[in-house]
């Protein structure tokens, strides 16, 4: 590292990476012609409530977290939320102050200097954290985003890494922190951590039998290659995720199908959702950093509405497949559309941020 | 409607026996199947770039796989309900897709990519050799001397499943595949070759490498090979291998 960090240094500082961080936004859509997958948070509509929660654009660079979280110093104030997963957090003791719970799903003031812990989840498996201004890492193809599949972006968070944040950050942290307490926004003025957060938080989002998980699906295109027998045993067990699950996609273990007979296929566009059956019979749903084509037979597609569900399957979850037609999807992306729409809606009423 | 085909049509008689899939893939895409017929890679690059160069405003994105074509259909757009725009979707496709068979692709550019076929490089050169009944040299000179076409770009950033191998090269996947294929390696399988960008497991035959980096997000087009590139490889010792890799 080239030189000291001083104390208010637009940088977070990585004491302690989770079981994987990374830096999202809502990723590179439209990129599969040079076979890139979307990549992003894997729930953008977490990632773009945090943002909003911060007084951020939905654009603005976060970080995803995975399961046990991460421990990151803070070189200067920062108002920041955490949505997703229900991890705790907790700052730890030191020169800001002693040990003290800090409380998701809203936003909420923490001093320069204070270490913050995420620990591991009693239920969901990830969570997104916004902080004002933003993460300030190099765009690359328009985006701040990791594709970690494709090693174009940051790579994912180690000890010791600095991560640049606006280099604002301390004062729009302040002068929003203000905004929304209440308080004086003069930094000298009141010691902001009086009161760091709001009492009001935005309602959890995560499936509602968590680790049991449904998953609304449509039939894949290929699904009538295999037999009713298999296609029997596809609907009528719950898989479990497997260890081995990441970005790219999630492997379910099972009752393995009778895949005999399947034939060869020519490689065909897949996005996220898709669900393969590979020669083993065990699927393989596809996430955020899926290949761009593939061969496996595809028997199902996850409705687009299910993202947020996807992004909470960690290993051990089990998953069900529930079949719905195209039109229970249509109405399932359109509620949950305006459910995103009525959220934002509230944040924007609760946090009334100054124009900057 | 005005759309560009984008160039004068070659006819190219439909095949009847080969009929075209249209339908919805998921609630956010649908999708065309040419299936067998001979024209049907062609017809997936022309279409896709049609829908490139005059989109249409119930798409959002065109991608072109072997003999099938993926559309996203404009489902971010709250103003028209998703349904209407996979009908439009689906309705133009059909009024469409048949006439792509008789279309040309755009022509890509014209890319020479060294490549050296040195045996510590080519770990799989004696195995094709004697599966296909010609010697290492002539294995090379066939592969150094085909022209191939970037028919899909797909699996991961910078790579191309390239087309026009030359039969005599046809050679079946391996049996078991490799765990891990270096970055640069050229591969062949079936009447295909590629050339993967970046370490990963493969079950194609590795028979040279290539020492250019094959995609760099800070390049314009960041891939060195692209939808519709006419490509061939040319033959390069060891010694240049070297000199090239140390110089990315």
């Amino acid at each position: 590292m080239g030189r000291a960090v001083s104390a208010q240094d637009a940088v977070i500082e990585v004491v302690k990476a989770g079981l994987l961080d990374s830096v999202q936004d809502l990723g590179r859509p439209g990129q599969a012609r040079i076979a890139l997958s979307r990549g992003g948070a894997m729930d953008r509509s977490a990632m773009t409530l945090a943002n909003a929660l911060v007084g951020n654009t939905p654009d603005a660079a976060g970080l995803e977290i995975t399961g046990p979280g991460p421990t990151l110093r803070l070189h200067c104030d920062l108002w920041l939320a955490t949505v997703g997963a229900r991890h705790a957090v907790s700052r730890l003791p030191g020169e800001a102050g002693g040990a003290l719970a800090l409380p998701t799903g809203r936003p909420v003031f923490v001093p320069a200097g204070s270490v913050l812990r995420w620990q591991a989840p009693p239920a969901g498996w990830r969570s997104w954290i916004a902080m004002a201004g933003g993460l300030a890492v190099p765009a690359v193809l328009a985006s701040r985003s990791a594709h970690l599949a494709s090693g174009i972006g940051p790579a994912r968070l180690e000890a010791g890494r600095l991560l640049p944040l606006h280099p604002r950050a301390a004062e729009l942290s302040n002068r929003r922190a203000a905004a929304v307490l209440g308080l004086p926004d003069d930094p000298e003025a009141t010691p902001p951590w009086r009161r760091t957060a709001p009492r009001w938080q935005v309602a959890e989002d995560l499936p509602p039998e968590w680790p049991e998980i449904e998953l609304p699906v449509l039939a894949g295109r290929h699904v009538g290659m295999v037999s009713d027998a298999a296609r029997d045993a596809l609907f009528e067990q719950g898989w479990t995720v497997g260890a081995q699950s990441n970005r790219q996609g999630l492997r379910l273990h099972g009752r393995a199908l009778d895949t005999r007979g399947l034939p060869q296929l020519a490689s065909e566009p897949v996005s996220v959702g898709t669900v393969q059956l590979p020669p083993a019979g065990e699927p393989v749903i596809l996430l955020a950093e899926h290949q761009t084509t593939g061969g496996y037979p595809r028997i199902l597609e996850v409705a687009s509405a299910a993202e947020h569900l996807l992004a909470q399957a960690g290993a051990g979850c089990r998953v069900r497949f529930r079949l719905v037609g195209l039109d229970e999807a249509d109405d399932l992306a359109r509620s949950r559309a305006r459910e995103l729409e009525l959220r934002l809606a509230g944040v924007r009423q609760a946090c009334p941020y100054p124009d900057e | 409607m005005t759309r560009s085909p984008p160039s004068a049509a070659t006819p190219s008689p439909p095949d009847p026996a080969a009929p075209i899939r249209i339908e919805p893939c998921g609630d956010a895409w649908v999708m065309v199947d040419w299936g067998s017929h001979p024209q049907a890679n062609v017809a997936a690059r022309a279409l896709a770039a049609c829908l490139r160069t005059a989109p249409q405003p119930f798409c959002t994105e065109a991608v072109a796989g072997m003999r099938t074509l993926a559309v996203r259909i404009a489902v971010d757009d709250a103003s028209i309900p998703r349904g209407r725009q996979r009908e439009a979707a689906l309705e133009w496709l059909r009024a469409t897709a048949s006439e792509a068979l008789g279309w040309q692709a755009p022509a890509g550019g014209q890319v020479v990519l060294p490549a050296c076929y040195d045996p510590a490089m080519a770990p799989d050169l004696d195995e094709v050799a004697a599966a296909t009944g010609l010697t290492t040299a002539e294995v090379v000179a066939i592969h150094s001397g085909c022209i191939f076409t970037a028919e899909v770009v797909g699996f991961m950033p910078g790579f191309a499943y390239l087309g026009g191998l030359d039969p005599r090269l046809k050679i079946d996947r391996r049996a078991s595949p490799r765990p891990r294929v270096p970055e640069g390696g050229i591969a062949i399988a079936g009447l295909q070759t590629a050339v993967y960008p970046s370490p990963t497991p493969g079950g194609w035959s590795l028979i040279g490498r290539c020492p250019l980096r094959l995609f760099d997000p800070a390049r314009t087009p960041p891939a060195l090979m692209n939808e519709g590139d006419t490509l061939r490889f040319e033959p390069i010792d060891a010694a240049t291998f070297e000199r090239l890799w140390a110089a990315r």
